[in-house]
């Protein structure tokens, strides 16, 4: 049988002269721009760019914390081995880690005591991260309905980027920020965080996305963490969001993580009935966009910040600006960042996003 | 002020080292709800106003503050059910 045309290979290209090779699948499902994102504008537009970037930085990242000692065939066992070890060092410190999640990301984004962050570390967490996937409560909207979301979803595929881009940031190592307490603790953590880390940013370069969604339909575990947002009230802002995660990196990551999806919720439709919304949501949210949100939306983030230029104090408020524009201002703003920072630059004063 | 409700104005440890208490009433709790509010009040030793916890309300957010947003009408769907 004829080899299927997949253009330009621009993927491939992008990632030629680096060290390592990315997974088949991944280098063939970027290449042929078919992947759970492709209908958005932003991700569809320069994949190539977004992931290339991305994994330019992965491979860095591992090179220096692992140096040639470790091939990248050997990589998931290390990883798996450094996950019992962090636990055992962590055990009689997970308290005070929990407490010094919370605070440093308070301290980071100067988050106010009515989004009431709740984090714990559980090395064995249970599956009690269920995406509700009953279709019922929108299965009596119209195709018209769901055609007038498509904006709103797609608008909200690009924020969803910006939480996990932004939490893949904080997971590379703002652990740094309390390296000295975590010395206390036991001077052994940070360098195996630095592995853990840099090991686990690697191997989902080299996993195949077809396989990872399969070992989750057949139930495996391999749930590193999760967050959930409960408001007290509609309409009103007080919340609190809950983080679980197996380790304080990994905890560092769904607090950053329920923090920017929170000032997301700036973007949630008014409008919506609760029947839309669990439909946008479901769209919008769905977990098969989750590995390449890790693949291409660090990218989306660094890009960001790199063009804004501000204090991560300041960020919560571009995170509101750009939550409530419209889906055309965010593809354009964010297409403008992979072509011409300056000009995003520009664009991001325009709409007052800086 | 009958036999048993006498013995609840002990320490603790004397209640529950007690074999008459963990006969008839093992549950302390249920045991209590049978007194009447006069038995139990000397029971309960006055908070020290100094230590007793201010219960302020969660501060509203400026109007236009990053932080204000608007709970909506569903809470938006847990994400990390794959790695994170």
């Amino acid at each position: 049988m004829a080899k299927i045309d997949i253009g330009n290979k621009e993927f491939s290209k992008a990632i030629q002269n680096l060290p390592y090779t990315p997974n088949r699948g991944i280098i063939k499902k970027l290449d042929a721009k078919l992947f759970s994102l492709d209908a958005n504008n932003v991700y569809s537009y320069k994949p190539e760019y977004l992931a290339g970037q991305e994994f330019k930085s992965v491979c860095e990242l591992f090179q220096r914390r692992f140096g040639d000692e470790v091939k990248p065939s050997d990589v998931l066992l290390k990883v798996m081995g450094l996950f019992e070890y962090i636990s055992r060092k962590e055990k009689p410190f997970v308290k005070d880690l929990q407490n010094l999640a919370v605070e440093i990301i308070r301290d980071l984004y100067n988050v106010p005591d009515h989004v009431d962050l709740k984090a714990f570390i559980e090395p064995r967490i249970h599956l009690d991260t269920e995406q509700d996937n009953n279709p019922e409560p929108f299965l009596d909207l119209s195709l018209e309905q769901k055609n007038a979301m498509r904006d709103e979803i797609q608008k909200r595929v690009i924020l969803n980027g910006l939480v996990h881009g932004s939490s893949m940031h904080i997971w590379k190592g703002v652990y740094y920020l309390v390296k000295d307490k975590l010395d206390e603790m036991n001077p052994q953590l940070v360098e195996l965080y630095d592995e853990f880390t840099a090991g686990i940013n690697f191997q989902f370069w080299m996993m195949s996305p077809d396989s990872i969604q399969g070992a989750i339909a057949g139930g495996s575990q391999i749930t590193q963490g999760f967050n959930k947002i409960k408001f007290d009230t509609p309409g009103k802002p007080q919340a609190t969001v809950l983080c679980k995660a197996i380790n304080f990196p990994a905890l560092l990551h769904e607090v950053n993580k329920g923090v920017i999806d929170y000032l997301i919720c700036h973007s949630i439709p008014k409008q919506y009935s609760k029947e839309e919304l669990a439909y946008y949501y479901s769209k919008a949210d769905s977990y098969e966009n989750e590995i390449w949100h890790y693949l291409l939306s660090p990218t989306l983030w660094s890009d960001l910040l790199a063009v804004a230029d501000v204090d991560s104090q300041e960020i919560p408020k571009i995170i509101m600006n750009l939550s409530k524009l419209s889906y055309q201002t965010l593809t354009e703003i964010f297409r403008a960042m992979m072509e011409d920072p300056k000009a995003a630059r520009i664009k991001l004063q325009v709409w007052k996003v800086i | 002020m009958n036999k048993k409700q006498n013995k609840l104005l002990g320490s603790p440890e004397d209640l529950r080292n007690d074999p008459e208490l963990e006969k008839g009433f093992l549950n302390l709790k249920q045991f209590k709800f049978k007194m009447s509010p006069e038995t139990l009040e000397p029971l309960v030793k006055p908070a020290d106003p100094e230590v007793i916890p201010e219960i302020v309300p969660k501060k509203e957010p400026e109007e236009d503050s990053p932080w204000n947003v608007p709970g909506p009408k569903v809470d938006p769907t847990p994400k990390g059910k794959y790695i994170f």
